[in-house]
């Protein structure tokens, strides 16, 4: 999967949105390859149903996480996991954050 | 997903995009606060509430034991240190359900694991203590009996943390594990009295000592 095209300041405009970035954080807080469900992370992240489907979709787009549904229908369960790529990102991500962050400081 | 509910606009979406790099580095940290205050397990207050659990549990019983000469165990004792029993056991499960629960739910495998380590927990004791039982028929005395089960839910947590820190690879319960095998089997060679003491002070006072080094534990 290609890496997103960057911002004009170097940072990842798939991670540069406050929803997402609280999403992706989230997900890295816990042990490599674990889960989260949906309602836990909606309840973490503090969106509507929608709009957190939504970001998770660009999310899963990028290839920064994946979805996994277990069950059918009302009984189904959707499960989140943030993918060595979307570890990768955070870390580039965090990175370039603080170069901007530093170089701001410094002038 | 069948969570789906409205869709909004791609407009919410569009005004997030303006998060300067200093509003970016509040919600990173802001977040990460928040993820490690709700996702990881309260360790110290967990083996704070497992220490009183076994000091305050074998303290009682000792308390209810400690003049009789010849042992007779919990019997004609009376209801209060039943009752008192059954307080220390719902505090320890109350707590413990709601330290674990809290940050494992929703959690895949952590989940699950916790589930099978407090589940194995009293069925290890329960087995042993059905041992006793049978031992209790087969004629043994009741100094043997008390003794036995007096060490059944040490040898059973023991024996339940050893496991679990092979699973989750985390030495602290390693440690903790041999540490309550190795009272219990120590304790054993003293009296169905003195043997409620050692276990109240030694396996307490060892997981209200986890507790007060879990912070460094846990940071190396």
């Amino acid at each position: 999967m290609d890496p997103p095209l960057l911002s004009e300041n170097g940072l990842d405009p798939i991670i540069h949105v406050p929803a997402r970035l609280r999403i992706v954080v989230t997900l890295a807080a816990l042990d490599d390859g674990e889960t989260l469900s949906f309602p836990r992370l909606q309840h973490l992240i503090g969106l509507t149903g929608g709009n957190l489907i939504t970001h998770l979709r660009k999310l899963e787009d990028a290839g920064y996480i994946t979805t996994k549904k277990t069950g059918n229908g009302a009984a189904g369960r959707t499960s989140v996991t943030l993918t060595h790529l979307g570890h990768a990102a955070l870390e580039r991500y965090t990175a370039v954050l603080r170069q901007l962050l530093d170089s701001a400081n410094l002038r | 997903m069948n969570e789906e509910g409205d869709m909004n606009s791609s407009a919410e979406l569009e005004q997030e995009t303006t998060m300067d790099p200093r509003a970016a580095e509040f919600v990173l940290a802001q977040t990460r606060e928040r993820a490690r205050r709700e996702l990881e397990i309260n360790y110290p207050l967990l083996f704070i509430a497992w220490g009183l659990t076994l000091l305050l549990g074998y303290g009682a019983v000792w308390l209810a034991v400690r003049g009789q000469h010849p042992y007779r165990g919990l019997t004609n004792t009376g209801g209060v240190i039943w009752l008192v029993l059954f307080l220390v056991a719902l505090f320890s499960v109350t707590v413990r359900l709601g330290v674990i629960g809290r940050a494992v739910t929703g959690v895949g495998h952590a989940g699950r694991q916790w589930a099978i380590f407090l589940t194995a927990l009293p069925i290890g004791s329960g087995a042993l203590f059905i041992e006793a039982a049978a031992l209790s028929h087969a004629g043994a005395s009741r100094q043997v009996v008390g003794v036995l089960l007096a060490a059944a839910p040490m040898v059973s947590m023991g024996l339940v943390f050893c496991a679990s820190s092979a699973v989750r690879l985390d030495y602290s319960f390693l440690a903790l594990g041999i540490w309550l095998l190795a009272v219990a089997a120590g304790g054993t060679w003293a009296s169905p009295v003195t043997i409620l003491a050692v276990y109240a002070l030694a396996g307490g006072g060892g997981f209200l000592l986890a507790a007060a080094i879990q912070p460094w534990i846990r940071r190396s």
